[in-house]
């Protein structure tokens, strides 16, 4: 009798240690289809993300490059140019400026003396015109005169003037002689 | 044969005149100088010609018309006009200061004042007291002022 308890203990525990085991390579087995499929899954995630991210990243960086790669030209030609420009500009800047001091500098001389010379000239032209304005009121006072003299004068014959237009024609007698010898001729 | 012009045939027009009296002068005048015309008896006047034949008649003729084609012509504007003898002695001024044959067209311009505006072929004269006095006008301001 004990015999065969002890048998049927065994093969109970025999039986409980293949279903044990049976259960843990069930569990076993589980876990690693899972961590397959999850690895799997959760790899190829991983790696999506990662191209994903590689990708983006490579992109980005791509972009960063190109972006870069763009504005470096850009800016290089941007310099370059830029540089070029403002040596050019400078260069020309630099003589314009040279020249512009030395426009500034010889106008600066010659104000003065274009001062002096239209100081010069505006006075001389002030009393040309002064003097002109004052020959017009002379002219005008002298018309006036002259008018006043004819008025009071126009009775005047021939014999009360007669000194005066012989002295004149006295005066330019050579003169007449000389002109009408040469009409003659 | 050279002839003394008078001085009262101071204009061109009194020569035409007296080339035309010469000019249709009848034969049987021509020892009859009392018979003669104004101008002519006036040359002959001056000229002392008591008669004249058909040859002297007709060199008078070509004297005159010579005159006429060769005297200089003078304008002269004067102030006041000259009676006769007045412009007789103007007249002869010209004739024995400037040439001998002068002939003068004078008319009148009292805003002249006094002198005369002297015209030739070539040039004119103003010896007015009037362009005088603008010329001096200056002076004629600075007495009126000091006045």
């Amino acid at each position: 009798m004990d015999l065969i308890i002890l048998v049927i203990g065994v093969f109970l525990a025999i039986v409980a240690l293949i279903f044990g085991l049976l259960i843990l390579v069930d569990k076993k087995e589980k876990p690693s289809q899972k961590d397959s499929v999850e690895l799997t899954l959760a790899k190829a995630k991983r790696e999506f993300d990662v191209i994903v991210a590689n990708q983006s990243a490579s992109l980005e960086k791509s972009l960063q490059n190109n972006a870069d790669k763009i504005s470096k030209a850009f800016i290089t030609s941007l310099e370059q140019v830029t540089q070029k420009q403002l040596s050019e500009f400078s260069a020309a800047t630099q003589s314009l400026l040279k020249q512009t001091v030395a426009d500034l500098q010889a106008t600066a001389k010659e104000n003065d003396a274009a001062t002096k010379l239209a100081h010069n000239e505006l006075n001389a032209l002030t009393a040309q015109a002064k003097a002109d304005a004052i020959k017009k009121v002379d002219t005008q006072i002298a018309e006036i005169m002259i008018g006043y003299m004819a008025d009071i004068a126009g009775n005047i014959d021939y014999q009360q003037q007669k000194d005066y237009l012989f002295s004149s024609l006295e005066a330019h007698k050579d003169a007449l002689k000389k002109d009408i010898e040469a009409s003659v001729k | 044969m050279a002839y003394r012009l008078p001085n009262s045939f101071s204009s061109s027009q009194q020569i035409e005149v007296l080339l035309s009296e010469v000019e249709k002068l009848k034969p049987a005048v021509l020892a009859l100088p009392q018979k003669w015309p104004t101008h002519l008896q006036e040359f002959a006047q001056t000229n002392a010609i008591g008669s004249l034949t058909i040859a002297t008649q007709a060199k008078l003729v070509s004297y005159l018309k010579a005159l006429l084609s060769s005297s200089p012509q003078i304008s002269l504007v004067v102030a006041s006009m000259p009676n006769g003898e007045e412009l007789n002695e103007l007249t002869g001024w010209f004739r024995s200061h400037i040439h001998p044959h002068t002939m003068i067209h004078i008319a009148q311009n009292s805003d002249l004042l006094a002198g005369c505006v002297l015209r030739t072929s070539g040039q004119v004269y103003d010896l007015s007291l009037r362009s005088n006095l603008f010329a001096n006008s200056e002076k004629l301001v600075e007495r009126l002022q000091h006045a």
